[in-house]
């Protein structure tokens, strides 16, 4: 049984009349500790798809199962659990929440999970900022930092409490591709390290490649599925 | 107009935030209306009571006699001599006119005493200058040649008396001397003014004097005119023509004997007037606050038609305006709402004062058509909402984009 | 979790001004009703204790047939005890109640003063003077002089009739008065006081007498016209009416009289605890409007942070902690506000509390009858800050479940959509 499969996946949004099918009938298994890219042209499904596995948004059709257990059968809170057990989630901008410190913003992670001691959570949380080299900047506030760092800051809190997975969307859109590789090494860095596994969507072909296994989306359906 | 179409379509793009804080106006001006629609019903029914069974429209008194009359005195009378008959039959305007002669008396029916204020009146004139018929409930009101009281139906009840009964009512003379007077009870009245209902007695006029002493003298000539607008002509004529001639009289007007009246709607009025204000006020920070948040929002927009050549003053004005147009929804809604409940007070009514709280009014109150008020409360919400929306504007050109992004990362 | 609230406190400073008018209105609104308030419950009390302490007092005893006569002042329908065996004896049975602490009997007479040709009405007033000090503090409403002495042959007068009788403390007076028999007599009194309370009714006509003084020279021995109960507070008004019920239940001949209650329906006092209670809707409308603008701001504020919303939701938040944090922001918003608005109301309530609002000649059209004081003294007190205080928070508190439910309702993709 693999960590994650997706099964038919369909989403069918519905704007008034018109029905917009952003993914139809994907199927697809991930294992633990992939390092997987997911590609395609804007509007192609990358974030719909994401989402679905980030158990953000439920599928219409199909079912999603993380480690075996189907997720639509799940109320939202439950999902909440879910994410703040298993998932980790990076974003393009706007990661952090602005009136938390670096630190804070990881430490909330841990925080969320049922009982750790304070003492812990700062060891964790200053292992994973040094990790991702940050470990100087614990007390900055996020508009005190540059789009990199931030992204870093988000991988760390992404990663700090040792997920299952961790979904990245877009998570080097707004960066230059000087940092863009720097985020990404830190990526593969951890999941070489801590054999996280990695979901995340780009269209940028650079960093696609660094992918070792990559889906490309085209109009809701993968065409292709290559492992490198 | 270019920038008041902009404005619209901007108040229009948060409709239900436009729409509360108008609905705050609107509560203030359907406040305010209905309010002094009250107020001024209040008011009117007072001074009907006053007019109709206290002072008439104009009173002729001596001098002396008016600072004191609170106190009953029996000095300082008039005297309504063949002259002073043929003046007044000039007074243009004047419907009746009938002397009267108040006095203290206390009321005993063998068992209680109450002191009272008694009341000798021309029957036949008095009919004329008030309007005590109407209201009998039983008997009828005594002519000029006969014996006989009426009284409140209030103070029938309380000393136990039914028309029919005798009273006696114990008092003293203009010389000091204890004098008492058994009078037959002809008629009860219920008057819609309290202190008729429950403590006066009338008794015939030349009955009193004689009991009295004071030798046909009155204690004050009440008139009725026409009409109530023509009360300052007449006061004039009565000051130029007989005051002129008799230094020691005087002329007061139904608002003169009503002072305490007077003084207590205007409390009422005051009050009005500062819990609309209050209301207002509200309404002002709300209307600071919708220009603040809509310049918020629109902070790159602003700075967008800066850069499109838009002056300030400009940019100053479409918020203005959107300001006003809050007040002008407000005022729309709030107009709407308060010509309906001034509507019901005018024809339903309140009942205000179920037990007798010593009120000049025991009737159910109606409220009165008062278009200046919605005038007035109108000017004043447009106003505020203009003056309101100044300052946000201003603040909301003289930001710079980045200022307003601060706190967002 | 506590997370939530530090989140929450931080989000206040974000953007100031915004924050700033939010707690304006809440201030404004909060202070408008500590003074609304103040004055209405200050107006009401004093009213209330003049009530209690010269007509009603926390439960009154009259013959059954002088109830609403009072007016007549007649002194056929005396108080004599259970059994037509005098009140002393009452009185004696009486204490033995718990929830009675004292016991005034009272006779209510009129009476005339004649000054040559002129005769003016008055009201005399038999009171047991020292047992009126020690329940009402009667002494403090002496303006000059001093309170009269037992059986003597002293009054004290309502200031503003002494200055329409032209009289000062120290002279002479006579009173002409009809006995309980009938007999139409005057008596002599040396002014020993003058009386100022502040209500038109017992100022201008009230003249008072040592209570065994008036019994003698009424011939009311061991009689009053009406019999105050003054319980240890007026709250236990019902419990003190009870015990009256059941003690003159067992008396037989006690049928003859009626135990009245200081808020007994129908009475004035009734209708203004109506008044207090509508006023209480007032409040609350107020609050209201202020928190209209508190929700206008919270809902925008939502709209801002939906990305952050989002991002929340991705970190595994529930629904109900994102609404609790919204809820939060508008809590400390209300909490500052109603505690500005509290210090801002609690200012002009003192100066008020002190000064007074003259309401002069507007009240004496109802001061004739009525036991009201025409100046209106604010209620500064403790119990009005902390009642506006909370309403203000708890208000606040409900209406911001609306910008708080919106931001709980958030799909997390929607949330997280550009
Ligand atoms: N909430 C929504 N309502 C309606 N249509 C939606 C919604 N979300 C996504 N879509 C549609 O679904 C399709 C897939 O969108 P999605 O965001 O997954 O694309 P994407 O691959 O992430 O694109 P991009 O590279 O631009 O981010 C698009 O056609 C989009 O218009
Ligand atoms: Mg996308």
């Amino acid at each position: 049984m693999g960590l994650l499969k997706l099964e038919e996946v369909e989403k069918i949004y519905r704007q008034g009349e018109i029905e917009v099918s952003a993914l139809g009938g994907v199927s697809l298994e991930v294992e633990q500790g992939e390092f997987t890219s997911v590609a395609g042209p804007s509007g192609s499904g990358k974030t719909t798809l994401l989402n679905m596995v980030g158990c953000l948004d439920q599928p219409t059709n199909g079912e999603v199962y993380l480690e075996g257990e189907g997720i639509s059968k799940l109320d939202k809170d439950q999902l909440a659990l879910l994410r703040r057990e298993n998932l980790g989630f990076i974003f393009q901008g706007y990661n952090l929440i602005p009136v938390l410190t670096v630190y804070e913003n990881i430490e909330l992670a841990l925080k969320l999970l049922a009982d750790r001691n304070n003492k812990d959570i700062k060891e964790q949380v200053m292992k994973i900022l040094t990790a991702v080299g940050l470990g100087e900047m614990a007390d900055r506030k996020p508009n005190e930092l540059s789009g990199g760092q931030k992204q870093r800051v988000a991988i760390a809190r992404a990663l700090v409490k040792e997920p299952k997975i961790v979904l990245a969307d877009e998570p080097t859109a707004n960066l230059d591709s000087k940092t863009s590789i720097d985020v990404l090494e830190v990526m593969v860095e951890m999941n070489q390290k801590l054999e996280t596994t990695f979901i995340f969507s780009t269209h940028d072909p650079l960093v696609m490649e660094s992918a070792k296994r990559i889906i490309k989306l085209k109009d809701g359906e993968i065409i292709a599925d290559e492992r490198s | 107009m270019f920038l008041v179409r902009l404005a619209v379509r901007n108040l229009t793009r948060n409709k239900k935030r436009t729409l509360i804080v108008a609905m705050i106006i609107a509560f203030g001006i359907v406040f305010f209306v209905m309010f002094n629609s009250l107020v001024l019903g209040l008011e009117r029914s007072y001074f009907d009571n006053v007019i109709d069974f206290e002072s008439g429209h104009l009173q002729l008194v001596d001098d002396d006699y008016w600072p004191r009359q609170d106190e009953l005195p029996l000095h300082n009378l008039i005297t309504l001599d063949e002259q002073l008959q043929q003046n007044l039959s000039q007074v243009p305007n004047l419907k009746s006119y009938s002397p009267q002669i108040r006095f203290s008396a206390n009321i005993n029916n063998g068992l209680d005493e109450l002191p009272i204020t008694a009341v000798g009146v021309d029957g036949e004139r008095k009919k004329e200058v008030f309007k005590l018929e109407e209201h009998l409930i039983a008997g009828e009101l005594f002519t000029a040649d006969q014996s006989g009281a009426v009284l409140g139906s209030s103070l029938a009840e309380l000393m136990g008396f039914e028309l029919g009964d005798y009273l006696l009512l114990v008092f003293t003379t203009a010389e000091g001397v204890f004098n008492t007077l058994e009078v037959e009870i002809v008629g009860v009245v219920n008057t819609p003014n309290p202190k008729v209902n429950d403590k006066q007695v009338y008794i015939p006029y030349q009955k009193a004097s004689g009991a009295l002493n004071t030798e046909d003298k009155a204690t004050e000539i009440v008139m009725r005119l026409e009409s109530d607008t023509s009360i300052m002509e007449a006061k004039e004529f009565i000051k130029n023509n007989i005051v002129a001639e008799i230094d020691k009289y005087a002329v007061y007007s139904w608002r003169d004997s009503a002072q305490d009246v007077v003084a207590m709607t205007e409390v009422q009025d005051i009050e009005n007037r500062i819990i609309t204000s209050l209301f207002l006020l509200i309404a002002a920070i709300g209307i600071i606050n919708v220009i603040i948040l809509a310049a918020l929002e629109r902070i790159k927009e602003i700075g967008m038609m800066k850069a499109m050549g838009m002056k300030e003053w400009q940019i100053i004005k479409i918020f203005m305006i959107e300001g006003l147009g809050i007040g002008v929804i407000g005022s729309i809604i709030g107009s709407l709402m308060g010509g309906v409940g001034v509507y019901w007070l005018v024809n339903y009514g309140l009942d205000l004062i179920e037990p007798d709280f010593g009120l000049p009014v025991v009737e159910r109150t109606y409220g009165v058509w008062n278009l200046s008020a919605f005038i007035f409360v109108i000017a004043f919400t447009l106003i505020v909402s203009l003056v309101a929306s100044i300052f946000p504007a201003y603040w909301a050109v003289c930001k710079e984009p980045v200022d307003a992004l601060g706190g967002v990362n | 979790m506590g997370y939530l609230p530090v989140i929450a406190v931080r989000n206040l400073s974000r953007h100031k001004l915004r924050t700033l008018i939010s707690i304006i209105a809440i201030a404004l609104v909060v202070a408008i009703v500590v003074v609304a308030r103040g004055h209405i419950v200050g107006y009401l009390e004093s009213t209330y204790d003049s009530y209690i302490n010269y007509d009603t007092g926390h439960v009154k005893i009259i013959n059954q047939e002088f109830e609403g006569r009072e007016r007549l002042m007649s002194l056929n329908y005396p108080v004599a005890g259970f059994a037509q065996d005098g009140i002393s004896k009452m009185k004696e049975e009486l204490a033995e109640v718990d929830e009675v602490k004292y016991i005034l009997p009272r006779i209510k007479f009129g009476g005339a003063v004649s000054q040559e040709d002129e005769l003016t009405n008055v009201m005399g007033w038999g009171l047991n003077i020292e047992q009126e000090i020690a329940a009402i503090d009667f002494d403090q409403q002496l303006k000059a002089g001093r309170m009269p002495l037992a059986d003597s042959e002293e009054i004290i007068m309502g200031q503003q009739l002494l200055e329409r009788l032209e009289l000062a403390v120290g002279e002479e007076i006579t009173i002409l008065y009809n006995t309980a028999i009938g007999s139409f007599q005057g008596s002599s009194f040396e002014i020993v006081g003058a009386l100022e309370t502040g209500l038109g009714l017992i100022d201008g006509n009230v003249f008072i007498l040592d209570l065994s003084q008036a019994q003698q020279m009424l011939n009311m021995s061991d009689e009053a016209t009406e019999l105050l109960l003054i319980g240890a507070d007026r709250n236990r008004t019902d419990s003190l009416v009870m015990e009256m019920d059941e003690l003159f239940g067992s008396f037989e001949a006690a049928t003859e009289y009626s135990i009245i209650p200081w808020n007994a329906p129908g009475k004035i006092i009734d209708y203004f605890k109506i008044g207090e209670r509508i006023y209480n809707i007032i409040y609350i409308f107020f609050i209201l409007m202020g928190s209209i603008i508190l929700i206008n701001t919270m809902l925008m504020i939502v709209r801002d942070r939906t990305r952050e919303i989002g991002v929340m939701l991705a970190l595994g938040l529930k629904s109900r902690e994102i609404w609790r944090l919204f809820l939060l922001e508008g809590i400390f918003m209300g909490i500052i506000g109603s505690f500005i608005g509290i210090i801002l109301g609690g200012v002009v309530t003192k100066v008020f509390s002190i000064h007074g609002i003259d309401y002069g000649e507007a009240m004496e059209v109802l001061s004739d009858d009525l036991l009201l004081e025409t100046v209106a003294y604010t209620d500064f007190s403790l119990e009005n800050l902390i009642f506006s205080f909370l309403l203000g928070v708890v208000i606040v508190t409900i209406a911001c479940i609306i910008p708080a439910r919106r931001a709980a309702e958030l799909e997390p993709s929607e949330a997280l959509r550009d």
